[in-house]
Order: structure tokens, then C-alpha cells, then sequence
């Protein structure tokens, strides 16, 4: 299966290369300049991996992050930046985020991290789907 | 050292380290460009070794995103330059229009995260100070973060350069005026110290909905 991505950053010409790139990995991949438009888009459609820059208009990383967990927490968010400090990078995954990779990275070791987060995904969907069983199985006294 | 004199320096130090972070950020994004087109082109000689068929139209657009992009890092590397240079004069001759528009410049993506840009308004003649040009950059950002940060709900926020009888001043239009309301909270201790060192007072007009550089 595809690993499905949402790539956010307000770079146009960073965001259609990168693009570019993971499809041409078989990816398949959404692609948005703004937090906002990105929690939109995660609103109404379910990625593996979230890839956003931390130093955006209107929304800053950790606030899209935070908001994103808040909406989908089953979602994967992968930090991209060119402002690395360790105490961001603690923030971040204090905050929930699965990784921190600095700008310019290497594809192949992003796509790396995507297939990981394609897999943690699908681990957490499916404890939430056994979750709900149980539940259910309570309910009905089982 | 003087208390003070530490203070202003700590406070020089933070401003510089400030900026210097939001242009790193800059360059960082125009070398993730250029190290995606470098990619792009290695997927492409990997695309002609499998016998596929090379578009030109293709390889000019990437070479034109290069130059683009070198031509970006030219110019951020120049404003930064400018910026270290900034405190090379403890006095001199300094439009005050032209610190205003080089401070949007060198901070726009951190102007850009505060939501919609503020529109600047300067006089075609330029009003000169004699002063530290570092530190009016220091106290112009800091206000300039000030006044997005307390902008009127629906209100252009506007940064007036202008000079009144023998007056230059600075206005930052368009705020809030619960922001205005108390004087003591508006100017932070950082803002009050370099206006002393420069010998700006520093005013708020509630009724306006502004506050106002006057420079000596």
C-alpha cells in the first residue's frame, strides 16, 4: 500500500520538487503552504505522515502540531526545518511529533522515517479498532 | 561594567542572536531548494541509465530554480552583511525611513508569522537622525513586534515615518486601544532602556490608537 503523505510549507518551489520526488517513490503525496489549509485538508482525509516546516505564516509548527494531535492522533508528524535547536526538537516531541529533521535533508532518509510512520499509523489504528471492540464487548457484558 | 551598560549589551546580544536566527532560517530554505533540484537531477540521470527519456523543458526550469534561488541567498546574505555592519558606528547620519524598510526586509519571515505584513508609510525625502543606527533597528523591530502583536481587529496596522516642525518621529498606527490603555504595561523595560540611550520618548495616544517614536 502507498504511504500517504501531507507535505506543509510555505516554500512553493520546495514543496512541487520534494513533491516531485516522493511520487516518483511511489508516494502518494498532498501538498500545502499553510498550517491552516493543512488541518483543513487532515479534517477530511487521513495521511500516514504529516511533513511541515516549524516557521510558518499565521501558525507556527508546534501549534499545527498540537493542533493536528488534538484532531488525529493516530497521524505521524514529521518536523522539517532550517531552525534546529535541541530544545525545539524536545518541544516537538514533547508535543507528539514522531520525528525532527533538519533542512536540507536527504529524501532517503526521510523516506525512512515516512515507512515508519506508515507502519506506526497502522499500529495505532488498529489498537483503536481493537479498543472499540472491547468496548463493545463490555458494554454487552462480555 | 555598569549595570546598565551589561543590560544594553545582554540587550544588543539578544536582538543581533534574534535576527541572525531568522536569517539562518532564510538560507536554510534556499539551500533545501537547491539541494532538491540537485536531487531531482540525480533521479533524472537515474531515469536515463532505465532508458527513459530526459525532458529539456524539464532541466531549464531546474536550472532556472537555481539561479532563482542563488540569486535569493545573494540577496539574504547581503542584507545580513548590512546587518552585521549595523554597529560598526557608535553615532551616525541614519534615514530613519530607510531603518524601517530594512527591518521588514531582514525580518519578513518573522513578520510573516505574525499574520498580515504592516503597510509602511515613508516620505519621499529622507528624514535623517544622527544616532546608533544598531539600536534604532533594535527599538523599530521591537515596537514593530509590539504593534502586530496588538493590532485593531480589522484595522491596517501602518508604521509611519515622518518628520512634525523639527520633530522626526515614528508612528505605529492601528492598535488596539485596550492595548493603550495602561502606558506602564506598553513599552517594556528592553524598549525604555534603548529609547533613553538614544534620547527617544516613547508616547501613547489612546484616543488614536497609536504610540509614537519622537526622536530628539
Amino acid at each position: 500500500m502507498k504511504e500517504r503523505v501531507l507535505l506543509v510549507d510555505d516554500e512553493v518551489e520546495f514543496l512541487e520538487i520534494m513533491a516531485e520526488r516522493m511520487r516518483a517513490r511511489d508516494m502518494e503525496v498532498t501538498t500545502s503552504t499553510s498550517a491552516t489549509e493543512a488541518l483543513s485538508l487532515i479534517a477530511a482525509e487521513s495521511y500516514d505522515a504529516v511533513i511541515m516546516d516549524f516557521m510558518m505564516p499565521e501558525m507556527d509548527g508546534i501549534q499545527a502540531l498540537k493542533a493536528i494531535k488534538e484532531k488525529r492522533p493516530e497521524m505521524q508528524i514529521i518536523l522539517l526545518t532550517g531552525h534546529a535547536t535541541v530544545q525545539k526538537g524536545v518541544e516537538a516531541m514533547k508535543a507528539g511529533a514522531m520525528d525532527f529533521v533538519e533542512k536540507p535533508a536527504d529524501l532517503d532518509v526521510l523516506t525512512t522515517k515516512i515507512k515508519k510512520a506508515h507502519h506506526q499509523k497502522a499500529v495505532i489504528v488498529q489498537k483503536q479498532s481493537q479498543d472499540k471492540v472491547i468496548e463493545m464487548l463490555r458494554k454487552f457484558g462480555m | 561594567m555598569t549595570d546598565d551598560s551589561q543590560a544594553m549589551a545582554f540587550e544588543g546580544v539578544r536582538f543581533f542572536g534574534e535576527m541572525s536566527a531568522s536569517i539562518s532560517h532564510e538560507i536554510k530554505n534556499v539551500l533545501a531548494i537547491i539541494n532538491e533540484n540537485a536531487g531531482l537531477l540525480q533521479d533524472m540521470v537515474m531515469m536515463i541509465e532505465k532508458g527513459l527519456p530526459l525532458s529539456p523543458e524539464r532541466l531549464s526550469q531546474l536550472s532556472q530554480s537555481i539561479v532563482r534561488q542563488v540569486k535569493r541567498g545573494d540577496r539574504i546574505v547581503k542584507d545580513m552583511n548590512r546587518f552585521a555592519h549595523s554597529a560598526d558606528h557608535p553615532s551616525e547620519a541614519v534615514d530613519i525611513g530607510d531603518v524601517i524598510h530594512f527591518i521588514s526586509v531582514l525580518a519578513a519571515r518573522l513578520i510573516a508569522m505574525k499574520g498580515k505584513p504592516p503597510k509602511i508609510e515613508v516620505s519621499a525625502n529622507p528624514i535623517t537622525v544622527v544616532t546608533n543606527r544598531f539600536f534604532l533597528e533594535d527599538l523599530v523591530w521591537t515596537c514593530m513586534c509590539r504593534a502586530m502583536d496588538a493590532r485593531a481587529p480589522k484595522q491596517t496596522l501602518c508604521i509611519v515615518a515622518e518628520k512634525t516642525g523639527n520633530a522626526p518621529r515614528i508612528r505605529f498606527c492601528g492598535l488596539a486601544r485596550d492595548f493603550l490603555a495602561s502606558e506602564a504595561a506598553l513599552f517594556s523595560p528592553q524598549e525604555r532602556m534603548v529609547a533613553g540611550l538614544l534620547g527617544i520618548q516613547l508616547k501613547a495616544d489612546k484616543d488614536k490608537g497609536e504610540f509614537v517614536l519622537i526622536f530628539p
